[in-house]
């Protein structure tokens, strides 16, 4: 089966089958093993053993390792192809920016259309009298922007949406 | 108990010495600082209460105590805060001495003063050297008095923008103004010059009213690219008063302490026995007992300034213990019960360097946002100079009531850089998965050449962070990443499939015996 990997803003082409895998059509020798019990796995290849934490999500896998943590968004050939035909991105990675906590919105910084650099501050979230700047995840456009300034908020609430661009090359993260 | 100090001969006994009970010590703290408090009693055969909100039912000092006694709801006035509670908790479990630990009560003169009239021992200085440190002008006053150099300012507080602007045009710009109430970096000002004063007392002064309910501000002279290091001060009943060296505590956010070094590299032995002597005497000039922490503002030209004094535990003491070979929360627990420090008056010789990370609940990608989650799993780094001084296990929910500290990471070398190669080492041994932490953050602190120089100063992180966390990861890490996350994928489909068509002709085979099977075959 041929997945289609976005990690860290990029994408790679994994063949998987059997014991032999193919990373971007060159062949490799890998296993991964589960450490019993734990979210570790082990992956071993020729001359390389890594161990990651990783927790399934809903389309893909977050790794951790030395307390970086990447998302990996894993999308089977046929659903990309799908995808495709259906004008969707691939792994599209746009990112609802949602309120990691209950709090009020001080200042909302950014508008529908708005280019944000990955990191940009996209709205101000007053929260255990702390003034917390949110920041864009990805690189992209602002395709809406549920709430304004003054207003209360609860944990969870959607409060900014992102779109990357059709090209992730078009604009670095 | 035995002491390398020769025993004291009871003529000598000053007022207010002479042995007290402390078989049993009430914790009024939470996290991995009663931990760490637990376990010394422990050692030194003292039996423990922990003291608990019921946001805190599964915390691991509330088990690792002799005794726990729940104390009110989450939110720290109504539980940690509240001081009828605590004293009643302490009388309901017997016991006779209360550690405050750091943070919450522990320098609240108030709370000293309320545990000492319940017939409990106070395991901390005297409420009046808590009140005399605690008012910044009152101790700015106290200091210069006993010689120690003050950052340049007003030992009074200014009574209005008017007058902090008059001040300010003598002293020079830029300068701060501060919360003589103050603390943590509330009602606190930068003003670079005249035009912004007003505005910037106003500011400060409304911001101290709601932190401290106190708004009155005074002024210092800001100082350019200073470096916090502290002394580590112990004092016994018997009239000796020790230091411990230095601790490098320059590493901050927003004067939020994240790395801190003993010794500091940039304290040779003349500058640590004329800082130490400084610490002394101001510990004693406010007649000081116990573990405390004398801060100072040290200048690139090597002169120092007293900036506060930590009238407790400090969280950052065990760089201090692995330097010097000194357990400082059981020397607390020996002068508390009337004993001697064990700790002689000559200056001690730092053994050996220490880091500590300060491993908090924040996503340093994100502003260093507090965040919340669930510990799914939590691994603790082990093996030859590393100490984790934690605070959490898995299982446990971290909420927004609390400080974000979830753990401390210390690593011990023989020299600095074995220590920072031994941190690198247990930072990436450490795993916590469930929510972000600041580990990430330390990792790349730990490879920058700037920090490694060890020629950095308070501005380090507001000057560095962001480059360092900008950093991305190598090609081939993302490689790696995301071949496992495809064999993961394709293992856990291949898994899901034969069970999600666990139809009538499948009947009778157990699931189970299927996942084992399939197991089998990977």
């Amino acid at each position: 089966m041929k997945y289609t990997v976005t990690v860290g803003g990029e994408a790679f082409e994994v063949d998987v089958s059997g014991g032999r895998i193919a990373l971007d059509g060159k062949p490799l020798d890998a296993q991964l093993h589960t450490v019993v019990g734990t979210p570790l796995r082990q992956l071993v290849l020729t001359g390389r053993s890594v161990t990651f934490a990783m927790v399934r999500q809903e389309e893909g896998w977050t790794l951790l390792r030395a307390g970086e943590i990447w998302d990996a968004t894993v999308v089977d050939e046929r659903t990309r192809q799908l995808r495709e035909m259906t004008g969707q991105s691939v792994g599209s990675g746009d990112q609802v920016v949602a309120a990691p906590m209950p709090g009020l919105v001080l200042r909302v910084e950014v508008q529908v259309g708005t280019r944000v650099k990955a990191g940009a501050g996209l709205l101000v979230l007053e929260a255990m009298k702390m003034e917390n700047e949110l920041r864009s995840p990805i690189a992209g456009t602002v395709t809406a922007v549920h709430v304004e300034s003054g207003q209360r908020v609860e944990k969870g609430a959607r409060l900014v949406e992102v779109a990357a661009p059709v090209d992730p090359c078009e604009e670095g993260r | 108990m035995p002491s390398i100090l020769p025993s004291f001969h009871p003529s000598v006994v000053p007022c207010g010495a002479g042995s007290r009970a402390v078989k049993r010590v009430l914790i009024a703290n939470r996290g991995e600082i009663a931990c760490r408090i637990i376990r010394a009693c422990h050692e030194e055969g003292i039996e423990a209460v922990a003291v608990y909100s019921e946001a805190d039912r599964q915390s691991p000092h509330v088990r690792a105590a002799d005794t726990a006694v729940e104390i009110g709801p989450p939110p720290a006035k109504d539980s940690y805060l509240n001081v009828d509670r605590l004293l009643g908790a302490a009388r309901h479990s017997g016991a006779d001495a209360v550690h405050p630990g750091y943070g919450f009560l522990a320098e609240r003169a108030h709370f000293a003063e309320a545990v000492e009239q319940a017939g409990l021992t106070f395991i901390g200085p005297p409420a009046a050297a808590i009140r005399a440190m605690g008012e910044k002008t009152e101790a700015r006053r106290r200091m210069a008095a006993a010689g120690i150099p003050v950052v340049p300012g007003t030992n009074d507080p200014v009574r209005d923008a008017a007058e902090a602007s008059q001040v300010a045009r003598e002293i020079g710009f830029p300068v701060m103004l501060k919360a003589v109430a103050g603390g943590g970096g509330k009602g606190m000002r930068r003003v670079e010059d005249s035009s912004g004063i007003a505005s910037a007392f106003k500011a400060a002064s409304s911001e101290a009213q709601s932190a401290f309910g106190d708004g009155a501000i005074y002024l210092e002279k800001f100082l350019e690219c200073p470096r916090h290091v502290e002394i580590q001060v112990l004092a016994d009943r018997f009239g000796h008063c020790v230091h411990l060296g230095e601790r490098e505590c320059s590493v901050q956010r927003r004067h939020q302490k994240l790395i801190e070094e003993c010794p500091s590299p940039a304290v040779d032995i003349d500058l640590r026995i004329a800082m130490g002597k400084a610490a002394v005497q101001a510990a004693t000039s406010v007649g000081y007992l116990g573990a405390g922490t004398v801060e100072f503002l040290l200048t690139p030209g090597g002169r120092f300034y007293f900036l506060e004094m930590n009238t407790r535990l400090q969280v950052e003491h065990p760089v201090t213990e692995m330097v010097y070979g000194v357990d400082i929360v059981r020397e607390q627990l020996r002068i508390a019960a009337g004993e001697s420090t064990t700790v002689p008056g000559r200056p001690m010789r730092p053994r050996g360097h220490a880091i500590e990370c300060r491993i908090t609940s924040e996503d340093p990608f994100n502003g260093f946002l507090p965040a919340t989650g669930r510990i799914e799993f939590l691994r603790i780094p082990t093996g030859p100079g590393v100490r984790w001084d934690g605070g959490i296990e898995t299982g446990n929910t971290i909420g927004l009531f609390y400080d974000p500290l979830i753990g401390k990471l210390i690593a011990w070398g023989e020299t600095r850089d074995r220590a920072i190669r031994r941190m690198r080492r247990a930072l990436d041994e450490l795993v916590i998965v469930g929510l972000p932490t600041s580990q990430p953050f330390h990792r790349r602190v730990l490879d920058d050449p700037v920090f490694l120089s060890g020629d950095y100063d308070t501005d380090y992180v507001q000057r560095h962070g962001e480059k360092l966390l900008s950093t991305r990861p190598a090609r081939e890490t993302l490689e790696l990443a995301a071949i496992a996350a495809a064999m993961a994928e394709h293992e856990a489909r291949a898994a899901a499939v034969p069970i999600a068509a666990n139809g009538p002709d499948a009947a009778g085979e157990s699931p189970w015996l299927r996942a084992a099977r399939l197991q089998g075959l990977r």
